[in-house]
């Protein structure tokens, strides 16, 4: 049920561990750091006091100012059926956002970028959200991105690797404090020619044709602090084809047709974790179990493990 | 531009691409003589033969004649040739080039190669001349991650000049069908690795090209050729100075010049 703006002030809102939400033990452990943490808010609240539409409620939690719809600037970004502002920079480590209106956002994955670091290739990508419904009750936005790697191999073993991840983000709050997000997404992966399929292979997480569908459960227990369970599973895995002909020499040539699957059809993960959204700084921590998927592209790497949730960014 | 309009065409162009569910399966064909090849392979590893002890003396004779006619390393020095060049096509490719090892560190591939080899001549240094040289085929295949042991083709006309022992290199003509089992990973130069070939067709050294219906093991850098003996197969090792023989029963030693075998 969604409080009107101007409802009285409700009761303080209970701690979170008087909530009926079943927690792991490492989550529980997550959630002693985010408490012992919830002193940090209050100085930067201050410090943008003059910019924050909420820069004059008190510093105890209301229920009014907790109420994510009201506040664009508290909303979580990643993940999630929000944009960012028109004119919004994020300078983030998994992703760098512009808002070039408040429902129209661009940007471009650091990581991807940074991978040459560790393949033989660069990785040249981008993304843009349109939120194509934004009201109290429900967002929704639709997000798509392309990721270029080129597959050179030597001599004459070439070719390339298109990945498009096609997205629908799905925003709804639930109850004051509670905002559950939605998410749909199919990757397009298009490869031609006939190049090193090192080059696109990460640990098997190879860019094939996949369906994925993901969840947030977000809980917001400050202005700053929500905690969030996630999870991810891909309900449908393609394969990636390759084909063409290369010159070996001047006397042999090879005509090379091939798929790729991934390895495993259905990965994935479910998290715990925590956001900490200041007014310039957004911080996310988590934990859980699974399979890791790549920031962005969102392939996800074979073997099941601990799987860390770690973004930072800064809003300008 | 407004917000509608975007939605309509995002959703558009959603609806088309989930429309493409996926690349059609590529059609992996089965190796040739396949059967064929995993029989010979069995008795090269458990010859069905036995050496007679009393008999030793005739049966080194008979096989240091069939040496002499076969002659067939020039078999092995061509095949190695283009296997070496459909090994470096694997690596280019990051596809593995051993039928014995998989990578479970990456997506499972599936894969066919057909290597084309203009056969060089027997001119040194001439371009590329299909029509006058002939070509070599070959078609190999990965499946889930691993290459194949099992390579087939063709060689159609091939002229060319391969190295030799010998000091004048052999000018080798060849024209048939071309099987290879490999043991280990592909030759990455020239005789560097463990495989079967069986050839059917015309063959031969320059002016000694005949109908040929043959296999030859090249394995641990030595020769080996199946040899027909009343109960079976025998296996023949081709050394410097000796050979051996490798029945089911026995493996003795013979010199190549006495024909003593111990």
């Amino acid at each position: 049920m969604q409080a009107e703006p101007n409802a009285p002030e409700s009761p303080r809102p209970r701690a979170a561990s008087g909530t009926t939400i079943r927690l792991g033990a490492s989550t529980r452990a997550a959630m002693g750091i985010v408490l012992l943490t919830l002193l940090a808010p209050s100085t930067p609240a201050r410090a943008q006091a003059g910019s924050e539409t909420t820069a004059d409620a008190p510093e105890a939690s209301t229920s009014d100012d907790l109420e994510l719809g009201e506040d664009r600037r508290r909303r979580l970004d990643e993940r999630t059926a929000y944009t960012l502002d028109g004119g919004q920079l994020k300078l983030g480590l998994l992703a760098i956002d512009y808002g070039i209106t408040d429902f129209l956002t661009v940007g471009t994955d650091p990581p991807a970028w940074a991978a040459r670091a560790v393949l033989p290739t660069l990785i040249p990508n981008a993304h843009v959200k349109v939120a194509v419904m934004d009201r109290r009750a429900l967002t929704l936005s639709l997000r798509a991105a392309g990721y270029f790697v080129d597959l050179q191999g030597a001599d004459g073993a070439g070719g390339t690797l298109v990945a498009v991840p096609l997205s629908v983000f799905a925003s709804a709050p639930l109850a004051p404090r509670w905002v559950l997000h939605g998410e749909a997404t199919y990757l397009f992966a298009e490869a031609s020619g006939t190049g090193n399929l090192d080059n696109a292979d990460l640990d098997g997480a190879i860019a094939t044709r996949q369906v994925q569908l993901g969840g947030m459960l977000e809980y917001r227990l400050t202005r700053v602090v929500s905690l969030t369970a996630t999870g991810r599973y891909q309900v449908y895995s393609g394969r990636l084809a390759l084909d063409g002909t290369s010159e070996i020499d001047p006397f042999t040539s090879a005509r090379f047709e091939a798929q790729l699957e991934p390895r495993v059809p259905h990965p994935w993960q479910a998290l715990g974790g925590a956001a900490f959204i200041w007014s310039r700084v957004r911080l996310v921590v988590g934990l859980g179990y699974g399979h890791y998927f790549l920031p962005g592209i969102g392939v996800a790497i074979p073997s099941r493990s601990i799987v860390p949730d770690f973004s930072l960014a800064v809003v300008l | 531009m407004n917000r509608s309009f975007l939605g309509r065409v995002t959703a558009a162009a959603l609806s088309i691409l989930l429309g493409a569910c996926g690349a059609d399966p590529i059609d992996l064909p089965a190796p040739a003589r396949e059967d064929e090849m995993s029989a010979i392979a069995a008795e090269y590893e458990s010859p069905t033969g036995s050496l007679n002890p009393d008999q030793l003396s005739s049966t080194a004779e008979s096989v240091s004649a069939r040496i002499d006619d076969l002659d067939l390393k020039w078999l092995v020095r061509l095949l190695s040739l283009v296997l070496e060049r459909l090994d470096k096509r694997l690596d280019d490719s990051g596809l593995p080039e051993d039928p014995n090892e998989r990578d479970e560190d990456r997506a499972s591939v599936d894969a066919v190669i057909d290597l084309d080899y203009v056969c060089s001549g027997w001119e040194e240094g001439s371009a590329p001349a299909p029509e006058k040289n002939g070509s070599v085929a070959l078609t190999a295949l990965v499946v889930d991650t691993t290459l194949q042991p099992d390579i087939w083709g063709e060689l159609s006309g091939c002229r060319a000049r391969v190295d030799s022992v010998e000091p004048v290199p052999l000018d080798v003509l060849a024209d048939g069908e071309v099987s290879v089992h490999l043991y280990g990973p592909l030759p990455e130069s020239e005789l560097d690795g463990d495989f079967l070939v069986r050839f059917v067709g015309q063959g031969g050294v320059r002016e000694r090209t005949r109908k040929l219906d043959v296999d030859v093991r090249w394995i641990d850098q030595q020769l080996e050729f199946r040899h027909a003996v009343d109960d079976g197969v025998i296996i023949v090792g081709i050394g410097l100075t000796t050979f051996t023989l490798r029945g089911s029963n026995l493996v003795v030693t013979c010199d190549a010049t006495t024909l003593a075998c111990e």
